[in-house]
């Protein structure tokens, strides 16, 4: 009887360690995806740049890839801290799960990114887009662009503001769950959008540029950020991308708080 | 007593053939169901490819003396890829790993046809709705960006047909037999996402889907041709552009059943390794 507890312990243990261990092998996958995905991205668009002869719509190749690079940044910061909090929201909704987050007493928001978890697998990608940026930012300041002291702090700034329409995009594509079940795969339709920030503002036609600019703020993810920081936008100009950005962030929360006060714990979960 | 498995190996093929269509239908179903959310989708795919699209019409647009790909040709290189791109976008590999892992391999396993057939019938059905439902978008491009069809016929020959046939078919096939296989990994793993993404990343990679595949440089073709990511969108869509000279699309399409073979095997070999050692526990 104990040989046969003992055996048996020992499978268990050996079934258990395996699983975890390719369970684990899982973030190694990821941090490769990643890095792939990036390489895709830029190599993706540095084929274009050369395409078009090293220069695209007046900006030099190390611009357009400064761009891009501003980009990732974003991509990996938001992918680390607020994917899981917001693409899990149509299946709270969809199981019924979102009954306990609407119970804490926090912004609907706030509880959901503390139900679920920080992707910190992302974090050296993070690390690489970082050291990418910095590369370009080496390149586009051997070119002559002078890191002045404001236009580092523009940079910041709209970069800042670039990560809230980020959020505020996501808040867009994930609380129609609240209004429909069926509706609850917008994940896949943020991916689409968002990657449209990659690319200088120029090299849309104007009405898209303009869409961009004030209805969908997507060049305010990457584009702005930058061109603040070579000093293509006014004042003025940059001031409006500013205001534009948050009252885009702004009225996608208060999308999602409302789609929140509608969730009745109906949804049929299947 | 026969046990199911054994009822499994001789379910007279009229059985066979008529579980199939009737699973298939269920599948066709219930997929349009879950596309009812397809307008979310279909606009923020649509943004996505005017994205892709006017970001290398304007490269190629801004250096009029490179010969390598015209801006119109780059719109509809793009068109096409993106049309089978979309088509590859089903869900395989997720809906087999998650079949193995939670159990649905157990009850699914008795019923009196292969497990694996349902598997491609649910993922043949996903593609076939967005087949449907991405043509208008097509046809669309067409008809309303201006000389996309004179560009097209420019280089359509009359053998493109059977060419585009073999190209595509070995490109769906390919497409199926990876995530399959990537699914199958739920053998040994708790989880899939890790290869799943992984595979998508490669799929960016080399495929094709979002840039011309072959701008790459020769070396990095050389490798690209000897992957199933190649023939998922890059080779059906050159072969339509007429990009692959004829002389040449003999030996890549050689290439490309070898390379769909190559991987039915490894796909073959895993479930078989897989099932024997399937014990329903799931976690």
């Amino acid at each position: 009887m104990i040989r046969y507890y003992w055996n048996i312990t020992k499978k268990v243990a050996a079934i258990s360690t395996s699983s975890m261990l390719a369970y684990r092998s899982n973030v190694l996958f990821f941090f490769l995806f990643e890095s792939l995905f990036l390489a895709a991205n830029m190599g993706g668009i540095a084929l274009g740049v050369q395409l078009a002869g090293g220069q695209l719509s007046g900006w030099s190749f190390n611009q357009v890839m400064f761009v891009a690079s501003v980009f990732g940044v974003g991509h990996q910061i938001f992918t680390a801290l607020c994917i899981s909090g917001l693409f899990h929201t149509g299946w709270f909704v969809w199981s019924g799960r979102m009954d306990y987050v609407l119970l804490k007493p926090l912004h609907p928001l706030i509880a959901m990114h503390a139900a679920n978890e920080f992707i910190v697998s992302n974090v050296p990608n993070l690390i690489i887009n970082i050291v990418i940026f910095g590369f370009f930012s080496a390149k586009v300041a051997a070119e002559g662009v002078v890191f002045g002291f404001w236009n580092c702090l523009g940079l910041l700034l709209f970069f800042i503001a670039g990560l809230a329409v980020r959020y505020g995009v996501a808040l867009l594509v994930v609380a129609p769950a609240f209004f429909a079940e069926k509706l609850a795969e917008g994940e896949d339709a943020y991916w689409s959008l968002q990657s449209l920030a990659k690319y200088p503002t120029g090299v849309f036609p104007r009405t898209m540029q303009w869409v961009f600019s004030f209805v969908l703020p997507l060049a305010s993810v990457a584009a702005i950020p930058a061109e603040v920081f070579f000093g293509r936008q006014s004042i003025y100009q940059s001031t409006v991308h500013l205001i534009v950005a948050v009252t885009f962030s702004w009225l996608a929360v208060k999308f999602y708080e409302l789609g929140a006060r509608r969730y009745q714990s109906v949804n049929t979960g299947a | 007593m026969t046990s199911s498995i054994e009822k499994n190996q001789t379910a007279p093929f009229l059985i066979l053939l008529k579980a199939s269509g009737v699973y298939f239908g269920q599948c066709i179903q219930a997929a349009l169901l879950y596309r009812s959310a397809l307008a979310i989708f279909l606009i923020s795919e649509a943004f996505a490819y005017a994205g892709f699209i006017t970001f290398w019409y304007k490269a190629a647009a801004s250096n009029p003396s490179q010969q390598i790909y015209q801006p119109l040709a780059l719109v509809l290189y793009f068109a096409l890829a993106s049309f089978h791109h979309s088509i590859q976008h089903h869900a395989a590999s997720r809906d087999l790993g998650s079949d193995i892992r939670l159990g649905k391999l157990s009850y699914a396993i008795i019923r009196p046809f292969p497990f694996l057939l349902q598997a491609a019938l649910r993922s043949m059905a996903f593609t076939l709705t967005y087949f449907i439902l991405l043509l208008p978008l097509l046809i669309g491009a067409f008809v309303f960006v201006p000389s996309l069809w004179q560009s097209f016929s420019a280089g359509f020959m009359p053998q493109t047909w059977w060419q585009y046939s073999i190209a595509l078919f070995i490109g769906l096939g390919c497409g199926w037999f990876v995530r399959m296989l990537v699914g199958m990994l739920a053998f040994d793993m708790a989880q899939i996402w890790g290869p799943d993404t992984f595979f998508i990343a490669l799929y960016y990679a080399a495929s094709g889907a979002v840039f011309p595949v072959d701008l790459l440089p020769i070396w990095a073709m050389t490798i690209v041709k000897y992957t199933p990511m190649y023939y998922m969108v890059g080779f059906p869509v050159l072969t339509l552009m007429g990009r692959i000279p004829a002389a040449d699309f003999n030996t890549e399409a050689s290439r490309g059943v070898l390379v769909l073979a190559m991987t039915f095997i490894l796909m073959l070999l895993l479930w078989r390794r897989g099932i024997k050692r399937f014990e329903a526990i799931g976690i």
